[in-house]
């Protein structure tokens, strides 16, 4: 009854180092970049960059699955079609969080920035990244699940 | 009016988003997202909040909130707790150990707990008769925190609606 393509993907040595490595990309980019994250759906931490080790990958891949499901929840409840992002603003910085295209919402990518960098770069640079990829996991979707 | 806030908790697959469609008077809000972990054999899982709300004949309002199973969400938990009136606590008779199971549960609401504003809730009985609601009643006892055990068909209205009737008795 479970999906196992996200367990497939939380598995695969050759997804993880996909993600991270075009996770480090975005924060060679853009320096505001303090950590990246691939959750899935449910709540389970794929893969991540993090500059500051303070910060769980396990715990803020529970918190971003349970924001993108209640935000998705909010634009069901105004009758908007889905959630494709969500931006969380604070003095210390910015967190965005996004469904990776092409996953049908089985995967979020988490960004947390500081604010040294302008906040339309940051989305920009983000949403790259996602695409990237998007266009990687396509690729190597076979080798996940053999993995 | 008055309103209440009631908190369904428990296992993964115990049966709160269930519980909870069945006596809201609107279609829930549910944060329900596509299961990957093999350990449970369901399909969809709560990663946030269920919400549904239900109006008494005495005219009191309660709104209902389903907080995840897995551990790993646990900080909804915290956050939904707020300002709850009391918490139902189902146990999954299903489960290879479902009172040692309940003790995280019993743990992660141990302030509504002690102060006896919950009520637990035993699922699959007639399927699982064992332990026995009077081995609930018990364990309850012995860990010094005695509560009204309830056995309960989260499929089932009428079932769903005594609880919360023993729930607003003892709260």
């Amino acid at each position: 009854m479970h999906d196992d393509s996200m367990r497939l993907w939380r598995e695969s040595p050759v997804f993880k180092a996909v993600c991270r490595a075009e996770m480090d990309e975005l924060r060679n980019s853009t320096p505001s970049v303090q950590a990246g994250i691939i959750a899935t759906a449910d709540g389970f931490d794929v893969a991540d960059v993090c500059v500051n080790d303070t910060y769980s990958p396990a715990r803020l891949s529970a918190m971003a699955s349970s924001m993108m499901a209640l935000a998705g929840a909010v634009a069901r409840e105004v009758e908007y079609p889905n959630c494709e992002s969500l931006i969380v603003e604070s003095s210390g910085g910015k967190t965005i969080m996004m469904s990776l295209p092409g996953t049908d919402g089985r995967l979020v990518l988490l960004v947390i920035a500081d604010n040294s960098a302008s906040f339309g770069m940051l989305l920009m640079h983000a949403r790259q990244c996602a695409h990237r990829i998007q266009k990687r996991l396509n690729l190597t979707t076979d080798g996940a699940a053999e993995s | 009016m008055i309103e209440h806030k009631i908190i369904f908790a428990g296992p993964t697959g115990a049966g709160k988003t269930t519980a909870i469609g069945q006596v809201s008077e609107r279609p829930p809000v549910s944060t329900d997202v596509i299961n990957s972990d093999a350990r449970y054999n369901k399909a969809t899982t709560t990663v946030a909040i269920d919400f549904g709300e239900i109006t008494l004949d005495a005219g009191e309002k309660l709104r209902l909130y389903g907080v995840p199973g897995q551990h790993r969400f646990s900080f909804v938990w915290d956050i939904a707790a707020r300002g709850a009136l009391g918490v139902i606590l189902i146990a999954d008779n299903s489960l290879p150990e479902p009172m040692k199971e309940l003790q995280f549960y019993l743990d992660g609401f141990a302030s509504f707990v002690k102060s006896g504003a919950a009520v637990v809730v035993v699922n699959r009985l007639e399927t699982h008769p064992s332990p026995s609601q009077e081995d609930y009643v018990n364990m309850l006892i012995a860990r010094g925190t005695p509560l009204p055990v309830c056995a309960c068909d989260p499929r089932k209205k009428e079932d769903v609606l005594t609880v919360l009737d023993v729930l607003l008795t003892v709260c």
